[in-house]
């Protein structure tokens, strides 16, 4: 085993911390060489003159006396006090200073072991942190700006998202009801007057009074229809022009009374149930001439296409849905096949069921008013079980 | 040889139209026999119930597409399941107000229809309908 003799004032000096001891009232009466080195004194400008405040600031020497000071008589030690130390060329060092008290057996104060701990490198690195902190906050903060910019925009952009979107409804609305219109015109109008001009021919050719009479007959018959015809185009041209109707503020409570008015002979004389319940939405801003006309249409047609064999019940009602108002008309009458004839339901002249009085114009007419104040109308129906209308009327605005 | 008239059935639920199509076939004596339905679905009872007897079987079917309960296109789909069970062979014309090329494209796909007219059909129509017709029977 070698026998190692450490020479402990050697290890003292070249420790790669300060140390140095003083007095109780503060002179340094040692150190190792690393203080002196921290000092930038030399060793004799240094031990029995000076004291460790005099490398401090004004405001550390406060502090020292004031906290430091106290805290060390009162423990008797005390650990990891940061100072900006002020080397004798004025830069300025930053340090750590523990020190403890050395007392006798009595406890009188004999001297003050400190030791110093150059921190230069850690607060470099911590003053780094500090502004990688703050440059990463300034960019927090543009980023949260340039997200909230953006939030705008995605907000207005899609506010004009809607707007368009409302505006194409009502676009492809008035599309298809234009083209339906066109439909029809060419349909509903094309016919008659072409069987006018043949009838004419027919006419012009035959010498027979009687057969002349007889024709002439037929053409008062194609008259009378295309006559027809053309009222019901002008109405509905007159409703989907009409898309500024004032709205009324109306109970459908009260509507519908007076629907079963109007139709109090069919409804007795059918011995249909006719029910109703409006408790969810009680009104509704909305043209009366319509809703007038819409309860006519379906409360009829329910009554018309009622089944032979059961009695008839129809229901109508309303509810919200979606924040939309709906009015649901139900009965259990004979039904539509919607596979064959859902199409062309609620098409000019279109009917489902060879009844005298079948005409065809109620739903066309229904459609057309309910589409021109924005809402829309379906139906769902079983053959021989009943059929349900139920009728977007608008919006909630509330 | 005098070619035998052939029979004529009118489906269309125009009552006027019915009769100024009758009164072409018949002036112009092209045929006699014509027998009428105001809809699709009696027609196809009526084909149903005679499918035995040949002569009761119409040769040329004028057939409207827009008519309330079976319209033209649903007679077709039910005419396409019975044709079968007929022992005679129908040629059926398409008839139309409507010059909407979907529909004119639509009869052209199917098998059963052998040509789309469009009304007001005329004199010269009805003998092209004729003609086409007898190459056909």
């Amino acid at each position: 085993m070698i026998n190692y003799k450490i020479d402990y004032k050697e290890l003292y000096n070249s420790l790669p911390s300060g140390y140095f001891c003083s007095l109780p009232n503060g002179t340094i009466i040692d150190s190792n060489n690393k203080f002196i080195e921290h000092t930038g004194y030399a060793r004799k400008e240094l031990i029995g003159k000076k004291k460790f405040v005099d490398f401090l600031s004004l405001g550390e020497q406060i502090y020292f006396e004031n906290v430091y000071s106290l805290a060390l008589k009162l423990n008797g030690t005390i650990e990891e006090v940061n100072f900006n130390f002020i080397k004798k060329d004025g830069t300025k060092l930053p340090v750590l200073v523990n020190s403890v008290e050395v007392k006798d057996k009595e406890g009188v104060h004999l001297f003050t072991q400190s030791a110093v701990f150059n921190i230069s490198q850690r607060k470099k690195y911590e003053q780094e942190l500090l502004i990688a902190k703050r440059k990463a906050n300034d960019l927090s903060n543009e980023l949260i700006d340039v997200n909230n910019k953006l939030l705008c925009n995605a907000e207005l952009i899609l506010k004009q998202k809607l707007q368009l979107e409302e505006f194409n409804q009502h676009l492809e609305n008035k599309n298809r009801q234009l083209s339906s219109f066109a439909h029809i015109a060419s349909h509903n109008l094309r016919a008659p007057v072409s069987n006018l001009l043949i009838l004419r021919d027919f006419y012009k050719e035959s010498t027979d009074l009687e057969d002349k009479a007889m024709l002439f007959s037929k053409v008062e018959t194609v008259i009378g229809h295309l006559n027809e015809t053309l009222n019901e185009l002008i109405e509905s041209v007159k409703i989907q022009g009409n898309k500024d109707i004032t709205h009324d503020s109306i109970l459908f409570e009260s509507v519908f009374d007076k629907t079963l008015v109007i139709l109090d002979a069919q409804i007795l004389g059918s011995k249909a149930v006719v029910t109703s319940n409006f408790s969810e939405i009680p009104d509704i801003e909305y043209p009366k001439l319509y809703m007038e006309s819409i309860m006519l249409n379906l409360l009829s047609n329910s009554i018309r296409y009622r089944s032979p064999d059961r009695i008839a019940k129809i229901h109508f009602c309303t509810k919200i849905n979606n924040n939309e108002i709906v009015l649901i008309v139900k009965d259990n009458g004979l039904g539509i096949d919607l596979k064959k004839h859902g199409h062309k339901l609620f098409g000019l002249n279109n009917t489902f069921h060879r009844h005298p009085d079948s005409k065809g114009v109620g739903l066309f007419m229904t459609k057309t008013q309910i589409e021109t104040i924005g809402g829309s109308i379906t139906v769902e129906s079983e053959v021989d079980k009943g059929t349900t209308f139920k009728i977007i009327l608008k919006k909630n605005l509330s | 040889m005098i070619r035998k008239q052939p029979f004529i059935c009118i489906i269309d639920d125009n009552k006027i139209y019915q009769f100024m199509l009758i009164r072409i076939i018949k002036k112009n004596k092209l045929a006699e026999n014509i027998i009428t339905f105001s809809d699709g679905e009696k027609a196809i009872q009526y084909l149903t119930d005679n499918k035995l007897t040949n002569e009761k079987i119409p040769d040329i079917i004028f057939l409207d597409v827009n008519m309330p309960i079976m319209d033209g296109w649903q007679f077709i789909e039910e005419y396409a399941s019975i044709k079968t069970e007929l022992n005679k062979k129908i040629v059926i014309f398409m008839l139309s107000s409507s010059v909407n090329p979907i529909n004119i494209e639509r009869a052209r796909k199917i098998s059963e229809i052998t040509d789309y007219v469009t009304k007001p059909i005329k004199l010269e129509e009805v003998k092209r309908v004729f003609d086409t017709s007898e190459t056909l029977l």
